[in-house]
């Protein structure tokens, strides 16, 4: 039975066993959802299956040096989401963009208005450079460490933390009363 | 200081718990967990040729139903079907032991592919083939109805103006927009953007894809309107073909004659088929038009599969006009609404 061994044995398995690749999809497969249902709501359900069929054919380059396989796993993902936005953005190249082909903000903005999140918050969150918010959102929403989204984005982990003070600082300072530093 | 409490440290800002609570989403359906394991399953067997060890699903994609006209099979156009007896891969499958007939690599392949239509498009999906294999009516119905577009074409009169304009309606799933292209015959290209801005357009989107080739709407009159010689010109690969020609009839300034070329080339598209008195989505009354199918796809460092891709086009039966394209389903990827297209002699 490979139930009782955690990812990083099961994926390691699958190089003589590939089936032990599948108790991996039940374990992650709803916090990989939320992922794409927070970025790219309507495609979420095929970006899932895509993240599914690119891990398992990448799944030798997981090195554990560098990370958990659920932290691996949120890579893949970021990957694929970059690639879905990237696709959408190439369809219609008459459209002018604001922001980056690959930024899911006005997907997750239309979130944000959606769940009636104070236009304040909102208007924070825009103005973060797009790479402090991608972190923040990773933190916030998929409650990784700053190190795990560190290694999600690719970057170092102190060069993720540094962008993720910045941010809360961003995010502090914007806010009303708050002229000490103290939360209202 | 632990990773965790570092994390609720750079979440401590003012309503980071509203944000934090706008995260949440509903799980996915555990059908849907379920298929996407079963395709990793296929995966994994077919590395594992001589020694299955795949254990027994109850989700599988039943393939037996598929054959007799059930979602599975309507997702692979006829041409694509293999040829071996189909497995059921049911409750009772063969994934237990012993394996009678394992089923033949391509034919798993579309199980897996099948199965993330199956995801991706719900319950909503068009029966192609009955259980002799031969193709349903509503296919049948497609072409005859893509053959009467032909002729409705025909009957347009040949206008011309300055400029080709199209004015349309893009949704992504991220934003959407209301954009105008205006090109004129020396193949200049401006596009009023939602803002009202007036701008060149940087690229040349006044030409088409024909083909390998990108061709400007001034050489249209030298392709030929006899189908056979026409289609020649044309990718041999059906999705390709589809998409170039539908992209033809509903952004290019194709002549009545060629326009009616073009329906009956797409008319005999295997597997198309057609759903009379939809609505477009901003409620314009025609006919739904859907390719489904499989496409080879290649993923370095790893062996290649099969994903199911849907080309949905609304096409307004009386005049031959295309007034929407995008993917079929709840949410496509690009929606295209065509809001105005025509010539013009300003740019307004």
């Amino acid at each position: 039975m490979t139930t009782g061994l955690d990812d990083e044995e099961l994926l390691g398995r699958t190089a003589r066993d590939p089936a032990s690749f599948e108790p991996l999809v039940e374990r992650h497969s709803a916090a990989l959802h939320g992922y794409f249902a927070r970025r790219a709501p309507g495609a979420a359900d095929d970006l899932l299956a895509e993240l599914w069929l690119q891990a398992y054919a990448t799944r030798r380059g997981f090195d554990p040096a560098r990370g958990s396989v659920r932290t691996w796993l949120f890579g893949v993902a970021r990957n694929v989401l970059s690639a879905h936005w990237r696709r959408v953005a190439a369809a219609r190249p008459d459209i002018p963009r604001a922001i980056g082909d690959d930024d899911p903000w006005e997907a997750v903005d239309n979130r944000l208005v959606a769940e009636a999140v104070a236009p304040r918050l909102r208007e924070l969150l825009a103005q973060l450079p797009s790479e402090e918010r991608e972190l923040l959102l990773l933190v916030a929403w998929e409650q990784l460490t700053p190190s795990e989204a560190a290694t999600v984005v690719g970057i170092p982990a102190a060069t993720a933390r540094t962008r993720l003070h910045r941010a809360r600082n961003r995010m502090r300072s914007g806010a009303p009363f708050d002229l000490t530093g103290d939360l209202k | 200081m632990t990773d965790m409490t570092e994390r609720d440290d750079f979440l401590d800002f003012p309503d980071a718990d509203e944000l934090i609570a706008a995260g949440t989403v509903a799980p996915p359906s555990n059908a849907k967990v379920m298929a996407v394991r079963d395709i990793v399953a296929l995966l994994a067997e077919r590395e594992t040729e001589q020694a299955p060890t795949a254990t027994a699903h109850a989700n599988v994609v039943p393939l037996a139903t598929a054959r007799r006209g059930g979602p599975a099979a309507s997702l692979a156009p006829p041409e694509d079907l293999p040829e071996d007896p189909l497995v059921v891969l049911g409750p009772d499958g063969p994934r237990t032991a012993p394996r009678q007939r394992r089923l033949s690599r391509r034919g798993r392949v579309l199980v897996a592919a099948a199965a993330v239509a199956a995801i991706a498009v719900g319950a909503a999906v068009y029966p192609v083939l009955d259980v002799t294999g031969k193709p349903l009516s509503t296919a049948s119905a497609a072409s005859q109805f893509l053959n009467d577009m032909a002729k409705v074409s025909t009957e347009a009169p040949a206008t011309h103006g300055t400029y080709w304009m199209v004015h349309y309606w893009v949704k992504d799933g991220r934003s959407t927009a209301t954009v105008t292209v205006y090109s004129d015959r020396a193949g200049a290209t401006w596009i009023r953007q939602p803002n009202g801005k007036l701008s060149r357009s940087g690229h040349n989107i006044a030409d088409w894809n024909v083909g390998d080739r990108r061709l400007p709407w001034t050489e249209f009159d030298h392709l030929p309107t006899e189908p056979e010689k026409l289609k020649a010109r044309f990718p041999k690969n059906a999705e390709e073909r589809f998409g170039q020609i539908m992209s033809l009839l509903a952004e290019s300034p194709a002549s009545p004659d060629l326009r009616s070329a073009l329906f009956q080339i797409v008319a005999e598209t295997p597997g198309v088929t057609m759903t009379p008195e939809v609505k477009d989505s901003r409620g314009r009354p025609g006919t739904e038009i859907v390719l489904r199918g499989t496409r080879r796809v290649d993923k370095q460092g790893a062996k290649p599969v099969s994903l199911p891709y849907s080309l949905r086009y609304v096409i307004d039966p009386d005049t031959s006009r295309v007034l929407e394209s995008g993917s079929a389903g709840a949410n496509p990827l690009v929606r295209t609404t065509y809001l105005e297209v025509g010539w013009t002699n300003h740019i307004s």
